[in-house]
């Protein structure tokens, strides 16, 4: 993958998706049932979540806040095209595959169902998107700024929007509230009492293992609250990495855990997203038709309506395309959301294959793009 | 006592045949991994 200029995370999705029933439980099932059986999914199950949420608290910790603030107007007229295109487009969607039926579950209603799949074109690959920021030595640059505060508005609306989803599947009203108020409640401790708290341990505990298990227990207790109140840990992992002091100690922490999350503990989400994921679900012309739709209006909700935003805001050309096919790869945080509507029985197996490959397909697009976005930025200069 | 011990016996061989099952699915799904990233 890296050989044919693909970030290194495309090759562990297509990893997961062949490990799955698409392609070794289909060529030799005794095997994948052997291999995979249906018991050790919670142990799957578990070890992907906490992978995940070392990999959220990461992200929170490369988090520029910085940065956020100086491009705030450009970036909230970009992340707003990425949030109004794919919310419309996925009205327009769900109308239609509730019409068809196979796609929802049966009690889902058309709003519900819109919400979710708003959410689910309107999200950003925001890690990845970073990581190819930083790669590339555009941090500091004006798509890179742009690109990384845009992104990360989009997937705090589209986890928000998440969040309503459950709490109207749920059919409790309360649920809703419950989610609100937790995040809430959640920001509010990070901010007044954890972030001092950190400080604080850090100047009193002198050993660094010490210091280390502390800041993973705070790391356990906010996933599980987040958790608990239905925001889920990716979120609160997220969260608690944003108000880690800047000061080397969160360079530190992803020094620390940084390659033993993404060698070993990811790769365990990708499998459980990929024995969820089963390609010969598609098994008729029809869905496949189904499934080029989704991919195009998911680029065009994306890619054609952050480039517009871009253009409008005053940015060059090279730069608009750049911030676009940045903001247009969906990846691992796609996966994480369509595996949480999946597991809720808001969407059935077959929508989830045709969703799964269509964030491939967007996340394979990234990179090529990317390069000709820089390429042309070069050539101008 | 027989009886106790044979019980235990049987829940090590379960708790070592799920350790040799985890550890065979991380060196598949790690191999796997490795074999994508790097084809």
């Amino acid at each position: 993958m890296i050989r044919i200029g693909q970030a290194p995370v495309i090759g562990e999705m297509i990893a997961g998706v062949l490990l799955g029933p698409s392609l070794l439980g289909a060529v030799a099932p005794e095997t994948s049932q052997w291999l995979f059986p249906s018991a050790s999914k919670p142990t799957l199950y578990a070890i992907a979540s906490l992978g995940l949420t070392l990999y959220m608290f990461i992200v929170g910790m490369e988090f520029r806040t910085e940065l956020f603030a100086k491009r705030i107007f450009a970036a909230l007229s970009i992340s707003l095209a990425g949030i109004v295109a794919p919310f419309l487009l996925g009205i327009f969607l769900a109308i239609w595959l509730q019409k068809e039926g196979g796609f929802f579950s049966a009690s889902l209603s058309t709003p519900v169902a819109s919400i979710f799949i708003g959410a689910a074109l309107s999200i950003t690959a925001f890690p990845m998107l970073a990581r190819i920021i930083v790669e590339n030595g555009l941090s500091g640059s004006l798509s890179g700024t742009i690109a990384l505060a845009a992104g990360s508005i989009d997937d705090v609306v589209a986890w928000m929007l998440l969040a309503v989803v459950l709490g109207a599947v749920s059919g409790n009203p309360m649920v809703i509230v419950l989610v609100f108020v937790g995040a809430i409640l959640y920001v509010a401790v990070c901010l007044l009492l954890i972030k001092p708290l950190i400080r604080f341990l850090r100047a009193r505990v002198k050993k660094e293992a010490e210091f280390f298990s502390l800041m993973l227990l705070l790391l356990a207790l906010g996933a599980c609250f987040t958790d608990l109140v239905g925001l889920y840990s990716v979120f609160g992992a997220f969260f608690l990495g944003l108000v880690v002091p800047r000061d080397g100690l969160a360079e530190q922490f992803t020094a620390k855990i940084g390659p033993l999350t993404s060698a070993i503990l990811l790769p365990f989400f990708f499998t459980y997203s990929g024995l969820n994921t089963c390609i010969g679900l598609l098994n008729s012309p029809w869905l496949w038709v189904v499934c080029l739709v989704v991919v195009a209006l998911a680029i065009m909700g994306k890619l054609f309506a952050c480039y517009g935003a871009a253009r409008l805001s005053g940015i060059p050309h090279a730069d608009s395309l750049t911030i676009a096919s940045l903001m247009n790869a969906r990846g691992l945080m796609e996966l994480i959301l369509l595996n949480i509507g999946l597991q809720a029985g808001i969407i059935t197996p077959t929508l989830f294959t045709i969703m799964v490959l269509m964030a491939v397909a967007t996340t394979l697009m990234a990179t090529p793009l990317f390069r000709l976005a820089r390429r042309l930025s070069a050539s101008n200069c | 006592m027989k009886m106790a011990v044979i019980g235990g016996l049987l829940e090590m061989n379960t708790a070592t045949n799920t350790a040799v099952l985890f550890f065979l699915q991380l060196a598949v799904i790690l191999g796997a991994c490795a074999i994508m990233r790097l084809s």
